[in-house]
């Protein structure tokens, strides 16, 4: 046996459905602009051309090799070897 | 396989080596091109440079783009070493003769120096970025000899590593500067007292950063019966005391290793502390060749712990 609602019970529940069917595509769209101002801020700037720019005083140095455990180097202390160098520091 | 060119410029000795052997002529090239740029900035021995152009006018518009920056680099190793490293110590230099380049210098005279103190004139020097503009203090004389140098290394790997796509180590007379993926290894870097004649010191291996030496034993000339060197401390305008025949010093970059390398050499005993505080991995070779080593530089491997004096 079906029991039919009452019609005012039965557009209030429509009215629910209505807002959280809002809500959902708000929360989408708010969701999807977010992750895209993430991607754009976290994003590197593009490259530069070739053109001589000496206003820079950052070196912007590419990553220097990592260690043998895959971590970067924490900073650029020498470490000890022995042989013939590739090249000297000295006074000049 | 690293391959490697060596050639002259800017009064010393300019050797780059590459991780890649076919980038090596672009880099040679655009290594040579910057160093051009960097002579005709800042030489102080060039009439026509424009460094020369504002020691003689005490002021410049719109002048090279290169003089400005490695002017505001050299004000900012003043102010962070607290005027231990100074540029305006051209009147000085002049003073004890170091007035040409210094293959012109003549090795021994009678006459005797004339001290002329430094007197802090780079905190009221005016760089004004906007319109490229230069004014210095009434009768400074610039002298960016201590940090153009390492400057121009570290733009100059930064550059070909970016540009060639490889790992990089530009060596200026001793200032190094490393970017890009160093070999395997790392580069062996042997710091010693003289760059044009590596006998003594240690082969270090380093991977990134800066690496330079400042020593009171390379360039030297005799006025008088003193030997004299270009260190300056700045207080007397004069050659630093020999408490170090040279300090290295390691760095995030080669500016900060030569603006520690020479704030070492005029602070003498207290430098090794200096360089601690700062955790500055450094090596300090004492006048009688006793080594101090500071925050984390490595030991010696197989040697004694002194160098012959």
């Amino acid at each position: 046996m079906v029991r039919q609602l009452h019609p005012t019970a039965r557009d209030a529940a429509l009215r629910r459905v209505s807002k959280i069917t809002t809500g959902i595509v708000v929360a989408s769209v708010a969701g999807t602009l977010g992750i895209g101002a993430g991607i754009a801020i976290a994003a590197p700037p593009p490259k530069q051309n070739n053109k001589t720019d000496y206003g820079s005083k950052s070196k912007n140095k590419p990553a220097s090799k990592p260690t043998k455990d895959g971590k970067a180097q924490p900073n650029d202390k020498p470490e000890s070897s022995v042989g013939d160098e590739d090249t000297t520091s000295g006074g000049s | 396989m690293s391959a490697g060119a060596t050639f002259s410029a800017i009064g010393t000795t300019a050797h780059l080596l590459v991780t890649e052997p076919s980038a090596l002529p672009e880099a040679e090239h655009l290594l040579r091109e910057l160093l051009a740029d960097l002579d005709a900035a800042c030489s102080r021995f060039r009439p026509d440079s424009a460094l020369s152009l504002v020691n003689r006018a005490g002021h410049a518009a719109a002048t090279h783009p290169m003089l400005l920056t490695a002017l505001e680099v050299a004000l900012r190793a003043a102010e962070d070493s607290d005027g231990l490293v100074d540029p305006t110590l051209g009147n000085s230099m002049i003073a004890i003769g170091y007035d040409r380049s210094f293959a012109e210098v003549a090795p021994s005279t009678p006459r005797p120096v004339t001290a002329v103190p430094g007197g802090a004139a780079w905190r009221r020097i005016v760089v004004d970025r906007a319109t490229g503009s230069v004014s210095l203090p009434p009768g400074t004389q610039l002298d960016l000899g201590a940090t153009a140098k390492a400057w121009a290394a570290d733009i100059a790997a930064a550059r070909i590593a970016i540009q060639c796509g490889c790992g990089v180590l530009v060596n200026l007379g001793g200032d190094l500067s490393i970017a890009g993926t160093a070999p395997a290894s790392g580069w062996k870097v042997r710091v010693t007292a003289n760059h044009s004649v590596p006998s003594d010191g240690q082969v270090v291996a380093v991977r990134s950063g800066g690496l330079a030496t400042s020593s009171t034993t390379a360039r030297t000339w005799r006025r008088a019966d003193r030997v004299l060197h270009h260190v300056l401390d700045p207080a007397t305008g004069l050659p630093v005391r020999r408490v170090w025949r040279y300090a290295s010093v390691a760095a995030p970059d080669c500016v900060t290793a030569n603006t520690a390398a020479t704030a070492a050499l005029v602070l003498g005993e207290r430098a090794a502390g200096w360089l601690a505080r700062r955790d500055l991995a450094a090596r300090l070779v004492a006048a009688d060749g006793t080594v101090t080593t500071v925050a984390g530089w490595p030991d010696q491997p197989r040697t004694a712990a002194a160098e012959v004096a």
